[in-house]
């Protein structure tokens, strides 16, 4: 029964002419002994041979015509391009496609950064021309009102 | 000893590579021309594997429309054969799942099945009161095989099909299924032996003992 079993594991290899001699002997002496793997061994090859005979089948005439018609519906979208591109390279339209994009974005770094200098400079400008406004007020305050500050400071010196 | 399948080692070639490269730019003449090259060979397998002509045509567009959407998944590590024939295996699997769940309680043994002779055959019950001791005639053979396929789960059909039919290699088999060589051979050896023990009682007779 052991026997049975390991040369019937054998049969496969057999049949396709793959063991070594050595086992290929031992297996041939099984057979002449055991009608059981023998009955086996020949199930299998007409098994094989009917299939290895079978007609080969072929699509219809129709086969491309129809599949060309399902295929736009199906074609890759927009973002699976794009990922397909990442993973393979990419094709001319995409690589100018990249060119414009990073050209774009370059453009708007530099409009970003114009921007925001113009903006620095109009506050500096602002900033500076009040403390001038204030410089001057100031100064016309001394000015027309004396007094009040003196007053202020012999008070203080009086105390 | 049955003379051996001839073993193709199939690797994909400058040839195969520069066709991918187009069919990736959508190129749709270069898409065409991978159709033509293996429309017939992927029929060929996925009909072994349905015994439906109609499913099988439906199922072969299902596998290049999957191929022609996939093109950018698709790594180049193996030949575009080995590829579709795992599109079309994973497919098959896939088909068979579902319809094992639809027809769970509705399938009925008595009810006909069309192989793809268009000739109407039962289910497999064996009919005891037939004659144990004849001989098939090669068609009838040809019916008993496809039964007997029929039985086999997906996984062991897919490994005989590909390699008994279609002549694909351990290697190439291994690729096409994702698993280890080892487990072809097994699956291979398994598939035969459940085909010889579907065969034997109609090579045979039913409980009859094998003669050396």
């Amino acid at each position: 029964m052991r026997k049975c079993q390991s040369v019937e594991w054998r049969l496969s290899a057999y049949l396709d002419g793959q063991l070594q001699p050595t086992d290929r002997a031992a297996v041939e002496a099984h057979l002449r002994e055991c009608p059981k793997c023998a009955a086996m061994l020949r199930a299998m090859r007409v098994g094989v041979e009917a299939l290895r005979s079978m007609r080969t089948t072929e699509v219809s005439d129709a086969f491309w015509q129809r599949l060309r018609e399902r295929l736009p519906q199906e074609k890759p979208t927009g973002w699976q391009r794009w990922v397909t591109a990442l993973r393979w390279g990419w094709t001319e339209r995409q690589q100018a496609a990249c060119r414009r994009l990073a050209a774009a974005a370059i453009g708007v770094v530099i409009l970003i950064g114009s921007w925001t200098g113009v903006k620095n400079y109009q506050g500096r400008v602002a900033a500076e021309q009040y403390a001038e406004q204030c410089a001057e007020r100031h100064s016309l305050y001394l000015v027309h009102q004396p007094f009040g500050d003196a007053t202020a400071l012999s008070g203080g010196l009086s105390e | 000893m049955i003379p051996p399948v001839p073993q193709k080692v199939l690797v994909m070639d400058d040839a195969e590579q520069a066709l991918l490269a187009r069919c990736r730019a959508n190129d749709l003449l270069a898409f065409e021309e991978v159709v033509h090259r293996y429309k017939n060979k992927v029929h060929n397998y996925i009909a072994r594997m349905v015994n439906d002509a109609d499913d099988a045509e439906d199922l072969t567009q299902d596998v290049f429309v999957k191929a022609f959407i996939s093109l950018g998944s698709f790594r180049g590590e193996a030949s575009l054969q080995t590829w579709l024939y795992r599109i079309a295996t994973n497919l098959c699997i896939d088909r068979a799942r579902r319809r094992k769940r639809q027809r769970w309680d509705t399938m009925s043994l008595d009810e006909p099945v069309r192989d793809d002779e268009d000739d109407e055959i039962g289910r497999d019950v064996p009919d005891v009161e037939a004659d144990p001791y004849r001989h098939l005639e090669r068609k009838e053979l040809r019916q008993q095989v496809r039964r007997a396929l029929g039985r086999l789960s997906e996984k062991l059909r897919a490994v005989i099909v590909l390699y008994d039919v279609q002549g694909l290699s351990y290697e190439e088999i291994a690729q096409v299924l994702g698993c280890p060589l080892g487990t072809v051979k097994s699956r291979l050896f398994n598939a035969r032996a459940e085909l010889a023990k579907h065969l034997k009682p109609y090579l045979y007779g039913e409980g009859a003992e094998p003669h050396a």
